[in-house]
């Protein structure tokens, strides 16, 4: 009987430690879709102030366009993290990410990442807001 | 090129380097910034590749419309003669065969249509020509009146009057042979008329070969007094006269078929006579059509 009861014991201790790791797993990945969600917003805050100062004319056209790669790579990633943050296979991120060189598609992409990253944040306890979440 | 414009370039490439690695990578997990990485490189790769194939030779004339249209232009004789002597004169001519390629037309049909344009030009360079150049030309006009007249004798005068002939006359009237043949006339005319010119647009005499020695002005002028009182003769004072002032009306006043038959018969006249005589008629009496 004690023994039973100390297996039991046991076996609580396991299911509370493993329901600890999986809530560990889970914000883990809601942090991860959560910093993707934020490289994405800024990305796209930078891609509007490079166009901006692209028609201005302040900057070599050259470097404009190297600046704007570089946060093409930075919006990349951001994808990337959300799409793991989102528990997604590596074939579907590789489609993501596939997708954002494709014009009108790609902004579909984002909206559709974004509003799946906000909801998973949401259901986990963070609080989102117009730069993304925060737990 | 469309598939060099970065609508086309970029997707076509992220979805061949997004299948390369989904392929590499299969069995393994990449991580963010791994599959990133591996991601941009394999793309990197693929638009250096597409670049390079498509600046070939072979891929521009698949792909590049504008390329194919150059290359067919370059390899027509007349269009590289007029190229490699005359810019000015190229622009015009391109303009018009790019305008009339771009509805549709070939090449050859093309350059019929360009054939009273191809005349002008062609005209402003006989100053220049040699006497053999000059002969050719003179025969070439006969061969263009005697086709008209053939046709229709208002065809011809509207030819000797330099009004517009229509596009299904000019599609219809001449031949291969006859196309051929005044192709080759002007490039005789340019070649030779930039083979006697220096770079600044000086005569080079040292160019002008011994047998294009010029008769004598007098000499000319009887020989012309000459055939103008057999062209006199044969069709009457007012063409005679007509032929001899170059004023010809937009409606004749003497019957089209006898105005042409006088014209031909007076270049055919001058073409009679021995070379250096001939060149010199024709070029300062006869306004060769």
């Amino acid at each position: 009987m004690k023994e039973f009861q100390n297996s039991n014991v046991g076996l609580n201790f396991s299911m509370r430690r493993d329901a600890e790791l999986d809530e560990e797993e889970l914000q883990e990945s809601l942090w991860l879709a959560s910093k993707g969600q934020k490289m994405v917003l800024y990305s796209i805050l930078l891609n509007l102030l490079l166009g901006a100062v692209e028609k201005s004319n302040v900057l070599p056209s050259m470097l404009i366009w190297g600046l704007i790669a570089c946060v093409f790579v930075y919006l990349l990633l951001g994808v990337a993290r959300m799409c793991t943050g989102l528990d997604m296979v590596q074939g579907q991120r590789i489609l993501f990410l596939v997708l954002l060189f494709f014009p009108l598609i790609n902004v579909m992409i984002i909206v559709y990442l974004s509003v799946k990253t906000t909801g998973a944040l949401r259901e986990g306890g963070w609080k989102v807001g117009l730069l993304g979440g925060e737990s | 090129m469309i598939i060099l414009q970065p609508l086309f370039l970029m997707p076509i490439c992220a979805s061949i380097a997004g299948f390369v690695v989904w392929v590499a990578n299969r069995d393994y997990l990449l991580s963010d910034s791994g599959l990133i990485r591996h991601f941009l490189f394999v793309m990197t790769i693929c638009i250096v590749i597409i670049f390079g194939v498509s600046k070939t030779n072979t891929a521009q004339m698949y792909f590049d419309p504008q390329f194919r249209l150059q290359a067919e232009l370059d390899a027509h004789p007349v269009y590289s003669t007029i190229k490699r002597i005359s810019p000015d004169d190229l622009k015009a001519l391109h303009d018009f065969l790019v305008l009339r390629m771009s509805h549709g037309e070939t090449l050859s049909y093309a350059f019929l249509q360009a054939r009273p344009l191809l005349t002008m030009l062609t005209r402003r360079q006989l100053g220049f020509a040699d006497q053999k150049s000059l002969l050719t030309w003179g025969r070439v006009a006969v061969d263009t009146l005697k086709v008209l007249q053939a046709i229709d004798p208002m065809l011809c005068y509207r030819a000797i009057s330099h009004q517009a002939l229509d596009s299904q006359t000019l599609l219809h009237a001449f031949n291969a042979d006859n196309t051929k043949i005044f192709q080759q006339a002007i490039i005789d005319v340019y070649e030779f008329s930039h083979r006697i010119s220096n770079p600044d647009g000086s005569p080079r005499h040292e160019a002008i070969p011994q047998d294009n020695t010029p008769v004598d002005f007098n000499t000319a002028g009887l020989e012309y007094r000459a055939i103008k009182e057999t062209v006199t003769q044969r069709f009457g004072e007012s063409i005679s006269g007509q032929l001899a002032m170059r004023l010809f009306l937009e409606l004749p006043i003497e019957p089209p078929e006898q105005i042409c038959a006088a014209k031909i018969f007076q270049l055919e006249s001058m073409l009679e006579r021995p070379q250096a005589m001939a060149s010199t008629l024709l070029y300062d009496n006869s306004g060769i059509y």
